[in-house]
């Protein structure tokens, strides 16, 4: 099967024409969700029945390749392309707005991480995906003892050190495109198989993947040079905070992608690893959006 | 086209008043004028939109209305009589305006 990647509705695996019929409908209906979808991953001109099932299946085309490369082209064509997401270029030379933004909002959304991770261990009985579910838990969010603190705490150091208390932080609840991206993934973690989730919450960590470059990015997720000692433009909890991402990221997403590939063709599941993991990038795409305008809300002195 | 039309609140698009778009099939109402839209969240947007511009330029109306952009931005350029301003605006995806920014001349 594959799925709409607007209302998850199912259709007959490799035949683009019920899926081209159906965003057809759904557009002569001006079903937000299908349009914004057809404008965001098609083009936003009307075109033919038989042009859109050409056209998805052109999107769809795995080119014989693992799911993980069409993903991986995927996200560097949403965020790092021809035009960058706002988010990444705002953040190549980070303003404290910037930073406390992404403090804010992203406290929730590593809350919900936890969340999503978990269910991908209650779903699954492969012991290499549980082994890594646990271990990527612990690093985003338990930590491994004093001395390599969880990412969740490097954030809430990063917010300290850059002037707003811990309990104003976890007090503050999150903007409505924060929240709706955390149901979008809640949802997707609940209803869709664990390949899928692994794929739509895993995938989103190519944002700090340093080698998207060789796979036609034009900027990092940030300046590297801003975590150089000499460098004073952040302070030593942002350098601390970004530096683990930077790390462990690209680590961490090339390890989650090959279980991705390695599962989604033992269940013969690309096309819905693939429909599951345009929703998620969509999700965040607004939920970055969402960082920046909770930085520009700031009550701050600029 | 929308020239020719007596239209109160002209826009620069042959398809969705904000976004373009010519998929969808939704019509909607701005400043008395039947408008069309790809979906129901960009008839909100331009709503939205409208009345913040008129909320901080202090105008009764608007004349004319120019967007360009896509959803990580839309540069607003609004006319009423002689006077104009520009603003950037972000929406979230519920149609609400998310981010305004008045750009200078
Ligand atoms: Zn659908
Ligand atoms: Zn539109």
């Amino acid at each position: 099967m594959t799925k709409c990647s607007a209302c998850s509705s199912k259709f007959p695996r490799g035949d683009y024409a019920p899926l081209a019929t159906h965003y057809y409908i759904q557009s002569e209906q001006s079903d937000p969700a299908h349009v914004m979808w057809l404008n965001r991953f098609v083009t936003n001109q009307k075109m033919s029945q038989q042009d859109l099932e050409r056209a998805l299946h052109r999107l769809f085309d795995l080119k014989d390749k693992p799911v993980s490369d069409w993903m991986r082209k995927k996200f560097v064509e949403r965020f790092f392309g021809v035009r960058p997401h706002p988010f990444v270029l705002a953040l190549q030379h980070p303003s404290k707005r910037t930073l406390l933004g992404y403090v804010i909002e992203h406290q929730h959304f590593l809350r919900q991480w936890v969340r999503s991770c978990s269910y991908i261990m209650a779903k699954t009985d492969k012991t290499d995906a549980t082994l890594y579910e646990l271990d990527n838990i612990n690093t985003e969010f338990g930590g491994f003892g004093p001395d390599k603190l969880s990412h969740y705490e490097l954030l809430l150091r990063m917010g300290e050190s850059l002037g707003m208390d811990r309990q104003e932080i976890l007090s503050t609840t999150p903007l409505p495109d924060t929240e709706k991206a955390i149901d979008g993934w809640d949802d997707i973690a609940k209803k869709s198989h664990w390949v899928e989730t692994m794929a739509a919450m895993h995938g989103l960590e190519l944002i700090a993947d340093r080698t998207l470059v060789d796979s036609g990015a034009t900027l990092h997720y940030f300046e590297p040079s801003i975590l150089d000692k000499s460098n004073n433009e952040v302070t030593e909890a942002t350098k601390n905070f970004l530096r683990e991402g930077y790390e462990a990221d690209a680590g961490h997403s090339k390890e989650a992608l090959d279980l991705v590939d390695k599962y989604s063709a033992e269940y013969s599941l690309a096309e819905d690893v693939q429909a599951t993991f345009l929703s998620s990038i969509d999700l965040f795409y607004s939920y970055l959006m969402a960082r920046l305008a909770r930085g520009e809300k700031l009550d701050l002195e600029d | 086209m929308l020239a020719g039309k007596n239209w109160i609140l002209k826009t620069n698009f042959q398809g969705c008043a904000v976004c373009g778009s010519t998929w969808g099939n939704y019509w909607g109402e701005i400043e008395g004028e039947r408008m069309f839209f790809c979906c129901k969240i960009c008839h909100l947007e331009l709503h939205n939109l409208v009345l913040k511009i008129k909320q901080s330029t202090g105008w009764e109306k608007i004349d004319e209305l120019n967007i360009e952009g896509s959803y990580a931005g839309r540069n607003c350029l609004a006319r009423a009589g002689e006077k104009s301003a520009s603003f950037l605006v972000t929406f979230d995806s519920l149609g609400e305006v998310q981010t305004f920014n008045k750009l200078p001349k």
